[in-house]
Formats: structure tokens, C-alpha cells, sequence
């Protein structure tokens, strides 16, 4: 996805309105699966790395990988108590944004890695597409206000 | 609990260590064609900065993440300007010359302006993150703040079993059992 505001928005939107259904979705574990949503893009450190010299791009591409983000997610949720459950919100969070991301038009993900070394994209979005996260704040604040009105009810 | 965690942490590190590893280490044999789309096998994707405008092309420095550039030739019509990234795909004829297919072209402001976007979608995710949950240093764990008062948890841990309604389920698979053996 272009930025991070469709990722932590679309996640966000999705886990409301299912929070109108299932009581699972609360807002503390919708803010975990928008953390799980950001796990890919850890890899992007490389970015700091790369104003000193060191070129880990490469090295840390797995981290914007599946299995990389499933590893992650497994780190972060030791930080939590209740494990399983915040580890499953992670995870969720991490398909939201390989969904999104598979939209680019950047150059495809191995998203089967180790298994396959496939690329793969749909590749209709530019990396820099505005569209999509005006689309996504207007999807998050019509759902807001449903929330709201669903809350001081 | 403490030291478990110190060994699963450990454990995974490892597993991350060696993970990036072995994609590093096999890098060229990974496939740069989209297959979602199914591109020939001939197909070239390569992104980079335009170099250099032809009247039949430009020249795109591709970063081969190590810190040195390779220049590829684009053979194109689509009109493109210096300093703009694009990622071309298209046939590789020889070496460095691709006849492009599929350009997309992104303004360096574009760059800039995705970079201040997603700073603002970082602090959104903080707002909303530290609304609800807090680090606590002395047990190194997050803690819950305060409970929503419409989609509140239940005050046991929730299990993820009874998200999938495993647990209502068989409640009701049960019941259905015992209405069965009171007729019998």
C-alpha cells in the first residue's frame, strides 16, 4: 500500500464493523491488529541503515514476508499476557496489509517464501497512490460515526 | 514465565537470523515475474531512477541493494522526466536494454508526500494504541487501560476458541445429545 494511513485505517474499518457483531473485536484488540498491520514494513529500518552505508535491504526483505511477519508477530505477542489471542490479532493485522499490498505495481512479493520462489502482485496501484487513502479515510470516518451513535446508544 | 519468554524470544530471533539469511544467500533465485498476472517468463521487472531522456527511451539506475547501480536502457514512447522513479516491465533484449511493456512513473514529491502521510498514519496508530494499552516496565509487558465500554472483554482471558464459537458449538451439539437420550 502507498502509505501507512490505508493500513492502519482499512484494518481499523474492517475490525469495527466486525466489532458490531463479535465482542472479540474491542478497540484494545483492534489496536493490535493495527500494529500487526505495520509488522511488514519493520523491514524498512534498512532505510536508516543505508544513510550509513550498510546495505540490508536485502537481508531484511523476509521481515516483509510471511513468514518473517508471522515471526515477528510471535516476538511482539510475548509482550503481551494473554498470547494466543493477541498473537491470532497480530497475524490478522499482517493479512490486512499483504491484501493491501498486493495491489502494487512495485516490483511483486514472494509471498510463498521458503515454499516457492514466486512473485507475486496484482500490480494496479502506483507505490505513490493517493486515491486509495482518501478512499480509506472516508470509509474510517463513516464507520466512526456509526460506532459513535452505536456507542452513545 | 520470565525466563520461558527469554527462550521463545531467543528461539525466534534465531529462526529470524536464519530466515534472512538464506534469502540473502539465495537471492538471484528468486523470481522477479509477477505470476499473478501472468507475465511471459522473458518478462523484466526492474525499478529504478531516471538517469537519462532519449527521444526513443530513457535510462533507469536500478540499486541492486547493495550499494552499487546498474543502468538499463528503456525502450519506450511513454513520456517520462529526469529524476522521476519508475518501474518498468518489458522484455529484456540484451544485457541492459529492456523494451518496456508496463511503465509506471512516481514523482520524487510523490515520494516525499508518502513519507509525511505515513508519519501521520504512525502517530494515528499511536493515538489509538496508547489509548488502550500501556507498557509496564516491571512486569515487561503490555497492560490493558482501560475496557471499552460497548465492546468490552469478558473478564476472563478470552480464548480464541470461543471467538471461532468452537465453544458455543459444542454447547449446543451437547444439549441436542441430551434432548436425544431423555426421549430414548
Amino acid at each position: 500500500m502507498p502509505d501507512w494511513i490505508p493500513h492502519i485505517l482499512i484494518p481499523w474499518t474492517l475490525c469495527t464493523v466486525l466489532g458490531f457483531k463479535f465482542k472479540q473485536f474491542s478497540q484494545e484488540n483492534i489496536a493490535v491488529v493495527l500494529m500487526g498491520a505495520l509488522i511488514p514494513d519493520i523491514f524498512k529500518i534498512y532505510l536508516l541503515f543505508n544513510l550509513n552505508g550498510i546495505y540490508l535491504e536485502n537481508f531484511l526483505t523476509p521481515i516483509h514476508l510471511p513468514v518473517g511477519s508471522i515471526i515477528i508477530a510471535g516476538l511482539i505477542s510475548l509482550l503481551f499476557t494473554n498470547r494466543k489471542s493477541i498473537f491470532f490479532f497480530l497475524i490478522l493485522g499482517v493479512s490486512t496489509h499483504f491484501l493491501l499490498d498486493l495491489l502494487l505495481f512495485n516490483g511483486g512479493m514472494h509471498l510463498l517464501y521458503p515454499f516457492s520462489p514466486l512473485s507475486l502482485q496484482i500490480g494496479i496501484i502506483s507505490a505513490t497512490d493517493f486515491n486509495i487513502t482518501i478512499l480509506s479515510i472516508i470509509a474510517a470516518l463513516v464507520v466512526y460515526f456509526i460506532y459513535k451513535k452505536q456507542d452513545s446508544n | 514465565m520470565r525466563f520461558n519468554r527469554v527462550i521463545i524470544a531467543s528461539i525466534l530471533i534465531l529462526l529470524l537470523f536464519l530466515v534472512c539469511s538464506n534469502y540473502a544467500s539465495n537471492e538471484e533465485y528468486h523470481s522477479t515475474v509477477n505470476e499473478l498476472v501472468f507475465y511471459s517468463p522473458d518478462n523484466q521487472l526492474v525499478s529504478g531512477i531516471i538517469t537519462e531522456v532519449y527521444p526513443d527511451g530513457f535510462q533507469v539506475s536500478v540499486d541492486d541493494k547493495k550499494g552499487n547501480y546498474i543502468n538499463y536502457r528503456v525502450i519506450t514512447s511513454f513520456k517520462v522526466e529526469l529524476s522521476d522513479g519508475a518501474y518498468v516491465l518489458g522484455t529484456l533484449n540484451s544485457p541492459n536494454v529492456i523494451t518496456g511493456e508496463k511503465i509506471v512513473t512516481v514523482k520524487r514529491s510523490e515520494f516525499k508526500f508518502v513519507i509525511i502521510r505515513s508519519i501521520v498514519g504512525f502517530i494515528l496508530f499511536l493515538i489509538i494504541f496508547l489509548t488502550y494499552w500501556k507498557f509496564n516496565f516491571k512486569t515487561f509487558n503490555f497492560t490493558r487501560l482501560k475496557e471499552n465500554q460497548r465492546f468490552s472483554q469478558p473478564q476472563n482471558p478470552q480464548k480464541i476458541s470461543d471467538f471461532l464459537g468452537v465453544r458455543k458449538m459444542l454447547c449446543i451439539f451437547l444439549n441436542f445429545l441430551k434432548k436425544i437420550l431423555r426421549r430414548k
